[in-house]
């Protein structure tokens, strides 16, 4: 009897181990995605995708946007999920389009193909070698925000040549040294608002002030750094120009800021004693969540001295969702994300979300009535979003910021650092392979004018 | 053990004409024990470890070995276009990534170093005050352990506030005294506030491995020393602290041992920024977001492996030594 107990207790523990592998999921529609801020709207979603579907089971997880990554990889390799949140950039990562699934056949609620409802330039960023793999659903922005009460405290806005905000970099330092005096008075806490504590926040401020210094004069800049063209690397004069500004603007960071948790950022921001913010609009339903009263304007951060360069933001495809490509329910996870973009669906997650849409004649109803103020400016690409893997250096950005608030790195340290980076990891970059590949998704079309030496 | 016991006095001396009790029939009796007990079968031992094997194979030695395997090759995620590239990512580990593995490896020494002994210190100086006879004794072990079983989450979560330049209550204490410093956000002291949180969320787990060994002791020899006129330091000295050395054996090496792997807590706080990325965060982060150069990231880890053997290696060494001497 003994024995008999015995060799069941073993068995049961043997089966236990291996029949815990989520076997009793296998049969639900599995789900992970990451903002949990949005939780509400999904839960939302989900009961109303169920009421098509009585008899299905949505599991759906949702974690911390940081924590994510390690979800995502691992429930991707376990082969445990069926439809997973992702950003449009993943979809030149290696690692991760080898799980996801074309999904050039999505159809809108009319019939016609979903693609044709998105704004082209957010279905270029999701698109590889003519496949589209993430469905986008908002496009998010990188802006300057700012108090307008402090802002009539510090100057008149009409002295701006466009009457309401700075547009040259003059102007900007101009208010930031304005700002200063406020807060120097002790009339103001922060001339710049910053959470630096997780670090990646500075990577907003180096992106934004990248596109009106460099991308936006040069668009080709980086394509003939990678061709190694002849004084085009970061000792350039437009990237002397960037590094010397964003030190300067760094400048008027706080060094403690880099002890404040990102995110307290938005709600801090609101309650009216920050001058400035360098955030994304994904914060904007915190900033007014935390203070409906508060008064926030926008606009792009002007680190050129000419206004023409000035009028981009930061922009990228805010987050989306794939399918698994090894999914047993290829069809139903389909339905779940053509589901989400259902008119009245999709304009909810834009009305909650605060969002720029993806599908073309859809707006923002905004309940406070700053979105459309928000999201008025010309998008270019994200600098981290056009840095293709195996090109070195996008990491270095958010050092060399860091360390312009916390000690005093140089411009020319900063330079030499970028240069013997770019030099050290040139086996990993300097490949026709992937240069091939910056080429053909940034000037499709064009034929490759391709150099580099043979892998 | 599980012979006959003959019917003495307190001293040990058999009594003349006592009637020795019936004997019983023992319930373990040793051959029947054998006979029918599962317990000394050989196949039930092996049947019993089997799933833990099974486990330690597929979750640990395998993936070890597959490691060995791709540091070896230009791995890059895709499994297609893997091909042997001999020791080229070893050699790359000097010339490549050195500039970035190198300072990791010095700050989890810096980390180690300020992080182990402190957390010997504090453990046993709890163990000693809770081993005391004191009313409420056991609400203080509870209370003195339960950091550790907050979790890292949890943890990090709540020093991140405390810690925090415009909410959190230190900065106020800081300011008071005309300090100002970021804290986690200050390359000069972050690692020092990481070494702050793991020690109060640690101490507790090696308080509780020392109260262990404080049991152990006998008072006996407290008894004997306080006669010759020992007391508080003198007896702490010479009678507790070397009959902890099994206690502190383990306690240094495991301290030792986690020290040289800290990922979570900087993951949670820093992110591996201001001066605090050590080597088990560079691995994380180059395996999560640098899928291009997996082989080279593989190389990295037989590097850290054999980093952290040969430290664990010669702390075995002066360990047994101090044993032998003692």
């Amino acid at each position: 009897m003994k024995k008999i107990v015995a060799v069941l207790c073993c068995l049961m523990m043997v089966v236990c181990c291996f029949g815990a592998f989520g076997c009793s999921s296998r049969d639900a529609l599995r789900i992970i995605n990451f903002r949990p801020e949005d939780q509400a709207f999904y839960d939302f979603l989900i009961e109303e995708f169920k009421k098509e579907h009585p008899d299905l089971k949505v599991i759906y997880e949702c974690v911390s946007t940081d924590g994510y990554p390690n979800l995502q990889s691992s429930r991707l390799t376990a082969n445990q999920v069926d439809v997973f949140g992702t950003e449009a950039a993943n979809v030149r990562s290696v690692e991760l389009r080898k799980y996801m699934m074309p999904l050039n056949d999505l159809e809108y609620s009319d019939g016609t193909s979903l693609w044709d409802k998105m704004n082209e330039g957010d279905v270029s960023q999701v698109v590889y070698e003519g496949d589209k793999y993430v469905a986008p659903l908002g496009s998010v922005e990188i802006v300057v925000y700012y108090n307008k009460d402090i802002m009539e405290q510090a100057c008149d806005p009409s002295d701006f040549a466009n009457g309401e905000y700075p547009t040259t970099w003059d102007e900007f330092y101009s208010l930031l040294i304005k700002f200063q005096t406020l807060k120097n008075q002790k009339k103001i806490d922060d001339v710049i608002y910053f959470g630096g504590l997780e670090a990646w926040p500075i990577s907003m401020i180096m992106s934004a002030g990248e596109i009106p210094t460099v991308y936006a004069v040069d668009d080709k800049f980086y394509l003939k750094l990678a061709k190694s063209e002849k004084g085009y690397d970061f000792s350039h004069p437009l990237y002397e120009d960037y590094f010397t500004k964003i030190k300067t603007l760094c400048g008027f960071i706080d060094p403690l800021s880099t002890g404040q948790t990102y995110n307290l950022a938005p709600s801090t921001f609101a309650m009216g004693n920050s001058a400035l913010m360098i955030d994304g609009t994904w914060s904007y339903p915190q900033v007014m969540g935390a203070n409906p009263q508060f008064e926030p304007g926008f606009f792009p951060l002007p680190l050129n001295d000419d206004a023409e360069y000035n009028k981009y933001v930061p922009t990228k495809s805010g987050s989306g969702f794939a399918i698994n490509k090894n999914t047993n329910k290829p069809e139903l996870a389909k339905e779940f994300i053509e589901f989400h973009y259902r008119p009245d669906i999709y304009q909810k997650y834009i009305n909650t979300v605060l969002t720029s849409p993806v599908i073309k004649g859809v707006e923002i109803e905004d309940p406070y009535g700053y979105a459309g103020e928000m999201y008025q400016f010309e998008g270019l690409l994200t600098m981290e979003n056009r840095w293709m893997d195996g090109i070195a250096g996008v990491e270095m950005f958010r050092d060399i910021g860091l360390k312009y608030i916390t000690s005093d790195l140089s411009v020319a340290d900063s330079i030499k650092q970028m240069n013997d980076i770019l030099q050290s990891t040139a086996s990993n970059w300097q490949r026709k392979s992937v240069i091939g590949m910056w080429f053909d998704y940034f000037f499709p079309g064009e034929g490759r004018d391709v150099w580099a030496p043979e892998d | 053990m599980f012979g006959r016991r003959k019917i003495e006095n307190q001293c040990g001396v058999p009594q003349a004409g006592a009637a020795a009790p019936a004997e019983k029939k023992r319930r373990f009796d040793l051959n029947r024990w054998q006979r029918s007990s599962l317990a000394v079968k050989p196949w039930v031992a092996i049947v019993g470890t089997i799933p833990a094997l099974v486990m330690i194979v597929l979750f640990g030695l395998i993936p070890a070995m597959v490691n060995v395997v791709v540091s070896f090759t230009n791995y890059n995620g895709l499994v297609e276009t893997m091909k042997f590239v001999g020791l080229r990512n070893y050699v790359e580990f000097f010339t490549v990534i050195g500039r970035d593995v190198l300072p990791a490896f010095w700050t989890t020494i810096k980390y180690a170093l300020i992080t182990v002994i402190p957390l010997q210190i504090l453990a046993i100086g709890s163990a000693l005050l809770v081993n005391n006879r004191v009313k409420g004794r056991n609400f203080f072990r509870a209370l003195y352990f339960m950091p550790n079983i907050l979790g890292a989450v949890v943890v990090c979560f709540a020093w991140k506030l405390i810690f925090d330049t415009r909410w959190g209550p230190l900065i106020g204490i800081f300011r008071a005294m005309g300090l100002e410093t970021a804290f986690l956000g200050d390359p000069k002291i972050s690692l020092l506030c990481v070494s702050v949180i793991t020690l109060w969320a640690n101490y507790g787990f090696y308080m509780t491995i020392y109260l262990a060994g404080l049991t152990g002791i006998s008072h006996d020899y407290y008894e004997a020393a306080s006669l010759d006129g020992a007391s508080g330091w003198a007896l702490f000295c010479h009678i507790t602290f070397p009959l902890l050395r099994p206690s502190l054996t383990i306690c240094l090496w495991l301290a030792i041992s986690n020290a040289l792997g800290l990922t979570d807590v900087i993951l949670l706080t820093t992110n591996g920024e201001y001066g605090t990325e050590t080597i088990g965060f560079y691995i994380y982060r180059t395996v999560m977001y640098n899928s291009n150069t997996q082989g080279l990231n593989a190389a990295v880890t037989i590097y850290n492996f054999l980093f952290v053997s040969t430290i664990m290696l010669l702390f075995n060494k002066f360990i047994r030594r101090k044993e032998v001497e003692l």
